[in-house]
C-alpha cells in the first residue's frame, strides 16, 4: 500500500471544499491501515496476518465506520458514514493502484478471496508523489492560508 | 440503524461480525495463499509447491540469498532478485524445498520502505491532532462531541 503521507496528501486537495468536516475525512484516509495494521501490535502469527487482510477489505471497513457512527451523537452519523467513508474508500482507491509480487488487497472477501490490481506503483515508490502531492496542497491553501494569516495579522 | 436505540447492541453486533471476517480469513485465506512459515510446519506437505514468502535480506552471492523472516529464522533461497538487496525487506512467490529453502519464482526488493515506515509517524499525528483538535470523547455517554468553539 502506498504510505500514510501519500493517503493524506492525496485526500486534502479535495477537502476545502467537498467536505463539511476534514477531520473525519482524514481518519477516513487513515483507518484502512490502522486497522490493516493492529498486528504490528501483537505477535507475529498466521491467525495475525490474515487479520491485518481481513480488516483492510472494503467490508470490514464499512463496518469499522459504521462502529464509528455509533459512537458520534445520532444527528451526526450520516456525515461520519459519508465522511470517513469518502476517506476509506479514497485510501482504497489508491491500494488498488499498487503493483504486488504475492497477493494484493482482498476485494471481494468474504465472498471470493480473489485478489486484482492495477498495477501502476510499487508501495514504497509512492514516496516519489510526495513533492507533487506537497505542490498541489500548497496551490490549494496557499490563498486561503494567506488570507487567514492576513486576517489575523 | 444509526438511530440511539440498541446503539451498544448495534456496535457489539458490528464488532462480532468484524470478528466473524477475521476468523473465517484465518480459516480460508491460509489455504488461499500459503506462506512460509506454514509450509515451514509442514515440510513434507508443502514440497513443491507454490508459497509466498517476505523477509529482509541478509547476504547474496551466487544466486543464493538468505533472509530473516519475522518469524524469527533466517531462510536460505535461490534465485534472481534485485541487485544490492542487502538490508532491505523482499517478498515474493517461490517453490518450497522439503529440506526448507525456496526456489524464487517471483520477488521485489522494497528499498524505500523504512521511509514508507518512518513517514507513516507524521500523518498519524496530524489526523490524530486535527480529530481531537475537532471532538472529545464524552466517557460518559460514550460518545465523541465536538468542542464548543
Amino acid at each position: 500500500m502506498p504510505d500514510l503521507a501519500t493517503h493524506v496528501l492525496a485526500v486534502t486537495p479535495f477537502l476545502r471544499k467537498a467536505s463539511r468536516n476534514p477531520a473525519l475525512v482524514l481518519l477516513g484516509a487513515v483507518l484502512p491501515d490502522l486497522a490493516g495494521r493492529l498486528s504490528i501490535l501483537l505477535p507475529h502469527s498466521v491467525f495475525f496476518f490474515w487479520m491485518d487482510n481481513a480488516l483492510h477489505t472494503p467490508v470490514s471497513m464499512a463496518l469499522i465506520i459504521y462502529i464509528l457512527s455509533l459512537l458520534f451523537p445520532a444527528e451526526e452519523r450520516t456525515e461520519v458514514l459519508v465522511g470517513a467513508g469518502a476517506g476509506a474508500a479514497f485510501h482504497l482507491a489508491l491500494d488498488l493502484l499498487q503493483k504486488t509480487v504475492t497477493f494484493g488487497n482482498l476485494w471481494l472477501f468474504p465472498v471470493s478471496l480473489a485478489s486484482f490490481q492495477v498495477p501502476l506503483i510499487w508501495g514504497d515508490e509512492s514516496l516519489f508523489a510526495l513533492p507533487a502531492l506537497l505542490l498541489i496542497n500548497l496551490m490549494v491553501y496557499a490563498r486561503p492560508l494567506g488570507a487567514l494569516l492576513k486576517k489575523r495579522g | 440503524m444509526l438511530s440511539d436505540r440498541f446503539r451498544f447492541w448495534k456496535i457489539g453486533a458490528a464488532l462480532a461480525a468484524l470478528a466473524g471476517l477475521v476468523i473465517y480469513a484465518a480459516r480460508v485465506g491460509p489455504k488461499a495463499y500459503p506462506t512460509f512459515i506454514q509450509a515451514r510446519q509442514d515440510p513434507s506437505a508443502f514440497a513443491g509447491r507454490t508459497i509466498f514468502f517476505g523477509g529482509d535480506v541478509l547476504r547474496l552471492s551466487d544466486g543464493e540469498f538468505a533472509f530473516w523472516a519475522k518469524e524469527g529464522f533466517v531462510v536460505e533461497a535461490r534465485g534472481i532478485i534485485g541487485p544490492d538487496p542487502v538490508g532491505f525487506r523482499v517478498s515474493g512467490t517461490a517453490v518450497f524445498r522439503a529440506d526448507g529453502t525456496l526456489d524464487v519464482l517471483t520477488s521485489h526488493v522494497y528499498r524505500y520502505r523504512i521511509y514508507k515506515s518512518v513517514l507513516a509517524v507524521l500523518p498519524l499525528l496530524a489526523v490524530a491532532f486535527f480529530f481531537f483538535r475537532t471532538y472529545l470523547f464524552d466517557r460518559r455517554a460514550f460518545l465523541f462531541r465536538a468542542r464548543s468553539r
